[in-house]
């Protein structure tokens, strides 16, 4: 590993949420579903003492524990809960840590953690933590990277970014092993959440290319991109999933008529089709973060804001 | 009306005004105050009287910018996105057009501090005028305008007018070729060469950008002094001598009707809706070596269509919330403000309406008469999308509520805190006068509308010392 210096969450960097504003729901009923796709979303724990603001979770492959990133009272933390709900225990201290995912062997979390700064000036990396606690590493090549979003499939690990090299956004590639190669960089101007489907293809939620208010998602395949979906409304970091038969996309987004949450279906064939699910997802108005376990059809997902210090749920589709 | 007849009188108009006539979106929120390069403080928005054939529209950012605020003078940010939006039709809040202003500040070029055969220019001076290839620390600014989906870059690399240091500041500059112009102070002359077009040929209008004089008026020390009131000709313009950051918009109105055409006559689409915002991204980082990261989807934090919305209409519990919404959410997350107007309540509170005798209760609630106003039902339209824009009836001369005007050659623009505050206590559009009744220096008869911006050297407010 590089020398990096500032784990010990003693780097005076400053992570400011923009948007948190919002109304002070008190305790808000579990988010109901629409039409029956998605069974059940369950709040596996909500925001207070130990933690407020949690910005992306991941559930463990058999889909049985949870983890997640959120602010703690000097920097933000590495959690895990069980998925069956419970008391958050935290794992590792973090800089500004956001979207994370596990690997498919369950052993280790990968953070995606724009806010380390290494004694050579670069800027971001994706670190590792075991889950069962202990000192974050960096993967090596991913120093600089201003990772934004993180996606396990396997041995891949697919991160959005900045190429430490110019400073251009893009989508790369790496593994447990290190070293980095580029994906995909043409026309991507501020990448976000990742997701990887089942023929290997990458969907990139990119948060500036529809416009200023509105975000599209674009998929790649060897090295070609194409638009699948457009006019979302994201949080950050943003929620991206492929459902697990590898037909359809899960986001978690705003209703633009309302502001309020709501978990959204769509089909990896293009933008809208066969999208049952438009309900909200509660009152709640901060989506972020969202991952479907390796080998359980289960989703970790966050609303910053539910419940006021918000809440990581579980989700369990049909 | 038995009531409102009571309002008429000077007395009352005299009373009530200064209690309640605030900055348009001056600081108007919480949270937005920590903010002031993203804070929108006022929005004007009329067509050119007669032939109605150009759209006139200047949203102003930076609150009370004070003029000898050196040696890093007030600017637009670099990491917020100004927009200004247009709506249109009887049936929609939904942005026909967006114009989008994103700045850009040229690097500092870093300087060897110890190598004195360097003259001036770079990162190493003092005096910010001395540190830009042209001056000032350059900055610039790219406009795109957004229609359906498609986005088109109408201006680019335009430059912003640099702040009025004062005439020391303006002739060195010239004399050491670091401010290439043919004006010979910080005049109207000058303010002209940073009026640019837009598109092919100034096909899309003109722009301009950069500070001016802040064109509201209103006695802010005696109202956040708990109402201290002060009549006519004793109340003070608070913001009189101060400076905001402005950017003015000159569009043919062809470019905003539904067919490309002007008008000839009224109907559904003729009726338009502005309002401007500010965004930045959802995250900032700040780096240990004095720079920062923003990321992630823009988050609107400011926004202004009619004036005093925010300011006067909406209880400091939702300010902020008002700021990150946009109007098409207007009636539902803010409807009971509109129908139940609590600056009624509080100048009851504070004994007005009893000092008259006049009973507060036809005022308090179902105010649907706000709704009308706002949304020019008496022109004839029947809005049924209701929310914080200003309308514009592209077929007439504009007046507030209908627009919002600058009076160009004169010191007098709308006088919508007469109106507003008008509407909102006595359910009358006049019969209350503002003890501030002109702005402090005289509107220009062109873009950018807003006087000049004031002299840092001599017209800030410091005062001698013995």
């Amino acid at each position: 590993m590089r020398k990096w210096v500032g784990w010990s969450g003693a780097l005076a960097v400053v992570l400011a949420v923009a948007g948190c504003s919002k109304d002070q729901n008190p305790s808000p009923a579990p988010p109901q579903q629409g039409d029956g796709t998605v069974k059940s979303v369950a709040s596996m724990v909500s925001g207070g003492a130990s933690f407020r603001v949690p910005f992306d979770a991941a559930l463990s492959p058999d889909g049985k524990t949870a983890y997640f990133t959120a602010l703690v009272d000097e920097g933000a933390a590495l959690f895990k809960v069980p998925a069956a709900g419970g008391t958050a225990a935290k794992l590792a201290d973090l800089v500004s840590p956001g979207p994370l995912d596990v690997t498919s062997d369950g052993q280790t979390v990968v953070v995606a953690d724009p806010g380390v700064e290494s004694d050579t000036g670069a800027l971001g990396a994706l670190v590792s933590v075991s889950t069962s606690g202990g000192t974050p590493s960096v993967l090596g090549g991913t120093e600089g990277t201003m990772p934004r979003g993180v996606a396990i499939s396997g041995g891949r690990i697919v991160f959005t970014g900045s190429d430490p090299a110019d400073g251009s956004p893009g989508v790369f590639e790496t593994s447990v092993g290190g070293g980095v190669t580029t994906l995909f960089k043409t026309g991507i101007l501020e990448p976000s959440a990742v997701a990887i489907g089942t023929t290997g293809e990458v969907y990139v939620l990119d948060a500036e290319s529809d416009g200023a208010r509105t975000q599209h998602v674009v998929k790649i395949v060897s090295g070609a991109a194409s638009e699948v979906m457009t006019g979302l409304r994201v949080g950050f970091p943003a929620g991206l999933a492929v459902a697990e038969n590898g037909a359809n996309l899960l986001v978690s987004s705003t209703d633009p008529n309302t502001g309020k949450a709501r978990l959204e279906r769509f089909s990896v064939s293009g933008m809208a089709a066969g999208n049952p699910f438009t309900g909200t997802v509660g009152s709640f108005d901060e989506p972020a973060g969202l991952h479907r376990a390796a080998k359980s059809d289960s989703y970790a997902y966050v609303d910053s804001g539910a419940s006021g210090a918000g809440t990581v749920f579980v989700v369990n589709p049909q | 009306m038995r009531v409102r007849s009571r309002f008429a009188g000077l007395l009352l108009a005299g009373l009530l005004t200064p209690l309640l006539a605030l900055a348009s979106s001056h600081r108007e929120a919480p949270a937005i105050s920590f903010d002031p390069a993203a804070d929108n403080t006022d929005l004007w928005a009329w067509i050119k009287p007669g032939t109605h054939d150009r759209l006139y529209v200047v949203a102003a950012y930076n609150p009370l910018e004070e003029p000898s605020g050196g040696p890093n003078f007030q600017k637009f940010s670099d990491d917020v996105l100004y927009e200004v939006h247009v709506v249109r039709g009887v049936s929609s809040l939904e942005d026909v057009i967006t114009y989008q202003i994103r700045f850009r500040t040229e690097p500092l070029t870093r300087v060897d501090v110890a190598d004195l055969t360097k003259g001036p220019g770079g990162g190493k001076e003092f005096f910010a005028q001395l540190s830009g290839a042209v001056g000032f620390q350059r900055q610039t600014y790219t406009v795109t305008k957004v229609q359906g989906r498609q986005s088109t870059v109408i201006a680019r690399d335009v430059p912003v007018a640099p702040p009025n240091a004062g005439p020391r500041t303006f002739a060195t500059l010239k004399a050491l070729g670091l401010l290439n112009t043919n004006a010979s102070a910080y005049n109207d002359d000058f303010t002209q060469e940073f009026v640019r077009p837009m598109g092919s040929g100034g096909g899309e209008g003109t722009v301009f950008a950069g500070p001016r004089d802040d064109g509201f008026y209103v006695d802010l020390g005696g109202i956040f002094d708990l109402a201290n009131l002060r009549a006519k000709g004793i109340a003070q313009d608070g913001v009189a001598g101060y400076n905001c950051h402005a950017i003015a918009f000159d569009i043919p109105v062809t470019k905003v009707t539904v067919d490309g055409h002007l008008p000839s006559a009224r109907t559904n689409d003729t009726i338009i809706g502005v309002w401007a915002s500010a965004s930045r991204r959802k995250i900032t980082i700040q780096r240990h070596n004095g720079q920062s990261d923003a990321i992630g989807p823009w988050v609107q934090v400011s926004r202004l269509g009619l004036p005093l919305i925010n300011e006067a209409v909406i209880g400091l519990q939702d300010k902020d919330r008002f700021n990150r919404t946009t109007p098409v959410t207007d009636v539902a997350n803010f409807g009971a403000y509109f129908l139940n107007p609590i600056i009624v309540r509080d100048a009851e509170a504070v004994g007005i309406y009893a000092a008259l005798g006049v009973d507060p209760a036809p005022f308090k609630t179902n105010r649907t008469d706000i709704l009308d106003i706002i949304s020019l039902k008496q022109n004839g339209y029947t809005v049924a999308a209701i929310g914080d824009v200003l309308r514009v009836d592209l077929t007439v001369d504009s007046g507030f509520p209908n627009g919002r005007v600058i009076y160009g050659g004169t010191n007098q623009e709308d006088d919508v805190t007469d109106v507003l505050l008008s509407v909102l206590l006595t359910k009358s559009p006049s019969g209350i006068s503002d003890g501030v009744d002109h702005n402090d220096a005289t509107y220009l008869t062109r873009s950018p509308w807003l006087a000049k911006p004031w002299s840092g050297f001599d017209q800030g407010h410091g005062k001698p010392t013995p």
